[in-house]
């Protein structure tokens, strides 16, 4: 498959699949919920409305009850009753339940354990699109054509059977020309059927073209470099209608709706920007552009070698709503000879290199990050295992990174999948703190990031199979680290 | 020419056994019953299964008219050494008009099953009464409907002196679980009170109901059909409203602005018993069946049922109706509850507008009843 086309797949992909984060729609939290740690992974719908799966694993003994329930972001409205959650017969230790998601956008879900230690809750994020279209599966459409058939050949039955004999008295039988005109009337119900379905067809395909139109985008963004002030400085620019529109109520009127909601701070930053070179993945870039017009965000372009980049832009609006921008950019050699002496901002850090072969991947400062990987495959739709430890001779400890132990990116080869991870999980931190400001005082807590530690462990289950890069970032010393790391993911169960 | 068959002389009650009608009455009723339920729970507690009540009634009844239907055919067709009965023919098997809808109807409600779950699956659960899957539902639901009208007009037109009063009685109940279907599937057009004051409230029931009360009106031998058959809708859906109060209800799914206690019931019953009234007048006194006769009723029907409406949604809308009686002024747990429930809908540029829309209804109900006069004056002549 030649390179054009098998981007051309992945971007397809990327808009067949996307959800509020690229092709990664399940919700991951590890952390507390009051005296409780527990692990919660929420399945959003596919479509919605639709019913998602929250599961839930707490990591003590002693819980009685388990309960979940969702609302929308604004939580304006009285929940409904709690969901209880159930011992999941398949799995050990995990308890499920279903929660109907019926507004799109920004939710959140509500979870709540009970027992020996009291009760804790925590709220989990739930950002719910409708992110693809459902084909027809051979074997439905057969049966459904099969007993269209049967059915509208009852129907010209029925038609001739009424005008042939309905009105004849028992036991007397048609004559000639009543039976050529049963015949007739048969077949001009032919034309009413066909005019009745034709216009059903276009009833269904014009549910389909408003479905379609109602399909989650992300906010486009074009991705370039400014060279003006003498040095190479990294645009992103939103250019998205409804994005640059977003105040203007008179244009939104009669326009698909969106959450066009301000975007807010995630870790004290704007917009979490991924800079990943495509093909070999020998470079990767976590940045943190500025803006001061919420539309233009501008940062200093680390020192990377030229080449293709895929750019994964992080937001988080004021209603709690994530999202994934994505942008490709392309960086030539006169280009990547202006970088600045120093980033804009502090926190931003780059990688060059190979991902490690090992599972074992040597850090800038001498360190080794090794992966504690299961002996067994990787497989889509199942809990990862994500868990790296930091060996070194050095007695030095890892300190916080953006208020987070660590972070991680997750990257399909094709770009089709995206996500950024932190020991917490995929949901983010500004995104949960805007939903609990919404709620009622003690219906939901929020406890703060847990410290650093030498083991980092990233909750998330790869959601397609095929060939990923997983990179793994912490502070040490003040300096930023950061490791490459390849995997092979299987064929699963997942959805 | 028709020629008479050798056993001419069975009696049509040899047969066609009598219950399989009543089963047949029992399922469309248990249809209408179980939609209108079904409306009042979504609109109520919000999420539901296969297995919620109102589906399990709906399947129940769809599954008693297509059994007792089925009986019906294989006892006409092999009973009696495969003697012609009262039956039309049908791929080699014999059985009643009607039965054969009801069969056709029950299928098509079947096949709307996995359709629907795809439609979910590929669209999202339901926010709307109408989609293409409970199109097809509906489709087989009035088949159904119509079938148990057929059946029972069936019935009527071959019965004795002695047994006609009943059966006549029993197709105006079959034509009342019709329009009390009808309008159901209208309900969020052409039901609730704020509806009343535009123009569009007008089309859409001239859209349906003066072709099934004329057609129900032609061939009943009751000396007031369209009104008994009207005035049995209202019955039905009054019934509903107070049951459907009693019973303790609460939302389960987010987000609830109307936070409900009660399954909320279907608006108050068009007043349709009026326009009826005055259907079944015309059709005693008209001596020609043509378009003259399909204008005078089409017009009767449209200005009655403004004269009736417009005055009655102003009551429906008042504090006055806002009891257990009316049932108004109750709306789903997913309302933001605002002026809006006490006000007109669909109210776009003034008196002209809704005038040529008041036309525009009549020109339909002159189409529709035309169009009922054609079908029941058929429907009169059906003996099988």
């Amino acid at each position: 498959m030649t390179r054009p086309l098998r981007r051309g797949l992945g971007l397809a992909l990327l808009v067949l699949c996307c959800s509020a984060h690229i092709g990664s729609p399940d919700a991951w939290y590890q952390g507390p919920a009051g005296p409780y740690d527990v692990l919660i992974r929420v399945q959003p719908p596919l479509v919605v409305p639709g019913i998602a799966a929250v599961e839930v694993m707490p990591a003590h003994a002693g819980v009685t009850r388990i309960t979940a329930v969702i609302n929308r972001f604004d939580a304006g409205a009285t929940p409904p009753p709690p969901d209880v959650a159930l011992p999941l017969r398949d799995r050990p230790g995990w308890y499920g339940t279903r929660l109907w998601v019926m507004t799109t956008g920004s939710n959140s879900v509500t979870v709540t354990l009970e027992g020996t230690a009291g009760s804790g809750s925590v709220v989990v994020p739930l950002s719910a699109v409708a992110g693809r279209r459902l084909g027809f599966a051979r074997g439905l459409a057969g049966l459904l054509l099969a007993a269209g058939l049967v059915l509208a050949a009852g129907w010209f039955t029925i038609i001739g059977a009424a005008v042939r004999e309905s009105v004849l008295p028992p036991g007397e039988e048609p004559d000639a020309t009543r039976r050529r005109r049963a015949r007739w009337v048969m077949l001009r119900s032919v034309l009413v059927l066909g005019a009745v379905l034709t216009a059903w067809t276009l009833w269904w395909r014009a549910e389909d073209r408003r479905f379609a139109r109602g399909l989650y985008r992300p906010l486009a963004l074009r991705a370039g470099i400014d060279t003006t002030a003498g040095i190479s400085r990294l645009t992103l620019t939103i250019t998205d209608s409804a994005w640059i529109h977003r105040h203007d109520a008179a244009w939104q009127r009669g326009r698909r709706p969106r959450d066009a909601s301000e975007l807010v701070e995630d870790h004290g930053k704007l917009m979490h920007l991924f800079l990943v070179a495509e093909g070999t993945r020998s470079a990767f870039a976590h940045l943190h552009p500025g803006s001061t017009d919420m539309v233009t965000f501008v940062a200093t372009l680390p020192p990377l070698p030229p080449g293709r980049y895929a750019a994964f832009a992080d937001v988080v609006h004021a209603s709690g709503f994530t999202e994934t921008l994505t942008a490709t950019l392309q960086l030539d050699s006169a280009l990547t000879r202006r970088v600045a002496a120093t980033p804009t901002d502090p926190d931003d850090s780059w990688w060059t290199g190979e991902p490690a072969r090992a599972l074992s991947a040597r850090l800038e400062d001498g360190s080794r990050l090794e992966w504690l990987r299961p002996a067994a495959p990787l497989i889509a739709g199942e809990e990862a295992g994500l868990r790296f430890v930091l060996r070194s001779s050095e007695p030095k400890a890892p300190e916080l990174y953006l208020g987070m132990a660590g972070h991680a990116a997750v990257v399909r080869d094709d770009d089709s999948v995206f996500i950024h991870l932190h020991p917490l999980g995929t949901i983010s931190l500004a995104a949960q703190t805007q939903l609990l400001a919404r709620l009622p005082a003690g219906r939901g807590h929020s406890m703060g990031p847990r410290g650093p530690a030498d083991t980092l462990s990233f909750p998330y289950a790869f959601s397609r199979p095929g060939n990923y890069t997983v990179w793994v970032q912490l502070r040490r010393g003040g300096r930023i680290l950061t490791a490459g790391f390849p995997a092979t993911v299987e064929t699963g169960a997942g959805r | 020419m028709a020629t008479l068959s050798a056993d001419s002389s069975v009696h049509p009650r040899d047969a066609e056994a009598g219950w399989p009608l009543y089963a047949v009455l029992f399922a469309s009723i248990g249809i209408v019953v179980g939609l209108i339920w079904d409306i009042s729970w979504h609109r109520s507690i919000g999420r539901d299964t296969f297995w919620s009540p109102p589906h399990v009634l709906e399947q129940v009844a769809a599954m008693v008219a297509g059994l007792s239907c089925g009986w019906l055919v294989l006892r006409q067709t092999f009973a009696r050494g495969g003697k012609p009965g009262t039956g039309v023919h049908f791929w080699g098997f014999r059985g009643p008009l009607g039965a054969w809808l009801c069969i056709w109807g029950a299928l098509m409600m079947v096949t709307s099953a996995p359709f629907d779950n795809w439609w979910h699956n590929a669209y999202g659960l339901d926010v709307k009464i109408m989609s293409p899957p409970h199109a097809v539902l509906a489709w087989g639901m009035l088949a159904i409907e119509v079938g148990a009208m057929l059946m029972a007009v069936a019935r009527q037109n071959r019965a004795t002196p002695r047994e006609q009063r009943r059966l006549s009685l029993l197709y105006a109940v079959s034509a009342a679980i019709f329009l009390t279907m009808h309008a159901t599937v209208l309900m969020e057009y052409a039901a609730f009170p704020n509806h009343m004051h535009s123009a569009l409230f007008y089309e859409v029931t001239a859209l349906g109901m003066p072709l099934i009360l004329v057609a129900t009106a032609l061939p009943s031998r009751l000396r007031w059909p369209a009104t008994t058959a009207a005035g049995l809708y209202m019955l039905i859906v009054l019934l509903l409203i107070w049951a459907l109060q009693l019973a303790p209800a609460t939302a389960r799914l987010a987000p609830i602005y109307n936070p409900v206690t009660r399954l909320v019931p279907p608006p108050f019953p068009l007043l349709l018993i009026v326009p009826a009234f005055v259907i079944d007048l015309l059709l005693h006194r008209a001596t020609t069946r043509g378009w003259g006769l399909a204008a005078g009723l089409g017009a009767s029907f449209v200005l009655l049922m403004l004269a009736t409406h417009w005055w009655w949604s102003q009551f429906l809308l008042s504090p006055g109706a806002r009891n257990y009686v009316f049932g108004a002024d109750q709306w789903d747990y997913s309302a933001r509850l605002d002026a809006w429930r006490y006000q007109y809908w669909n109210l776009a540029g003034g008196s002209a507008p809704f005038l040529r829309g008041i036309a525009i209804a009549i020109l339909f109900a002159t189409a529709t009843s035309r169009l009922g006069l054609w079908v029941g004056g058929g429907m009169a002549r059906v003996l099988r």
